[in-house]
């Protein structure tokens, strides 16, 4: 009884006021994120198209301030990802999340491209637009190399 | 620095504002603020939203008008042949040189 009286107002004044705000979709990239392999690669076609869209497990980045389960990826970030049951490193070319930086695209779906351990992409060609910046960045410069159209 | 135009509106982007997204078929789309872009996803035609530069132009609303009227007809001088005598003879007669006339006349007159 004592709880339901201090629970009583605070329920009501909920109902009258219906005021509470919601931030937009933050669409961050983390763990069991799915994902949309944008390679030819055979293991893409396959992975596309498997039970199970493939998922990001974790995400290779060097901020040692967040905690592991709070582990986000943004564009060009290092990905393992869960593909038709292997797990295979890939490197993000394309998030939903907006991003508030000059001349980056946001776009529909989160793309991704496969990689191998060295970095470099095992697919011969990109099939989505990528973005400008890749290009200038010396570790995504394999990846600008087979890509077709850029944003 | 280069100018955009609105895919919605039709408006001019000016650096710092606007928003660039790419769907899913890879075709980029430009909007100038939340408001184009709201109403693209909503699947509103421009061409029948009022405020927008595709509307103005297909309803021909405001500078189009002027340009057309300042074209105007011009006339068009065509010469042709009359029933007694053929185009070849008119141009013939016009360009009988004076002394040819002249000399017409001398026999004439003998």
């Amino acid at each position: 009884m004592n709880i339901l009286g201090k629970l009583l107002p605070t329920t009501i004044d909920f109902i009258t006021y219906r005021s509470f705000s919601m931030t937009v979709p933050l669409y961050h990239l983390q763990k069991v994120s799915r994902v949309h392999v944008v390679d030819n690669s055979k293991l893409a076609l396959d992975g596309n198209v498997y039970k199970r869209m493939p998922r990001i497990i974790h995400c290779y980045k060097k901020n040692n301030n967040l905690t592991r389960t709070r582990l986000t990826a943004g564009l060009g970030d290092k990905v393992l990802l869960a593909i038709k049951g292997q797990m295979k490193k890939a490197i993000i070319v394309g998030c939903q999340q907006r991003i508030r930086k000059p001349n980056v695209p946001q776009f529909d779906k989160n793309n991704v491209v496969l990689i191998d351990d060295d970095g470099n992409p095992i697919g011969t060609r990109i099939l989505a637009p990528i973005p400008a910046f890749f290009r200038t960045r010396g570790d995504l410069a394999k990846i600008a190399a087979i890509a077709t159209t850029f944003v | 620095m280069k100018l955009e135009i609105c895919n919605y509106s039709g408006y001019k982007i000016y650096p710092g504002h606007g928003k660039r997204v790419v769907k899913i078929d890879g075709k980029v789309h430009i909007y100038l603020n939340s408001k184009c872009q709201r109403s693209a996803d909503m699947r509103r035609n421009p061409r029948r939203v009022t405020w927008t530069v595709y509307y103005r132009r297909k309803h021909k609303k405001g500078a189009a008008e002027q340009e057309v009227k300042k074209r105007t007809r011009r006339n068009v001088k065509f010469q042709r042949a009359i029933t007694g005598v053929t185009w070849n003879e008119i141009l013939a007669k016009r360009n009988q040189q004076p002394e040819f006339r002249k000399a017409q006349r001398q026999d004439a007159i003998k």
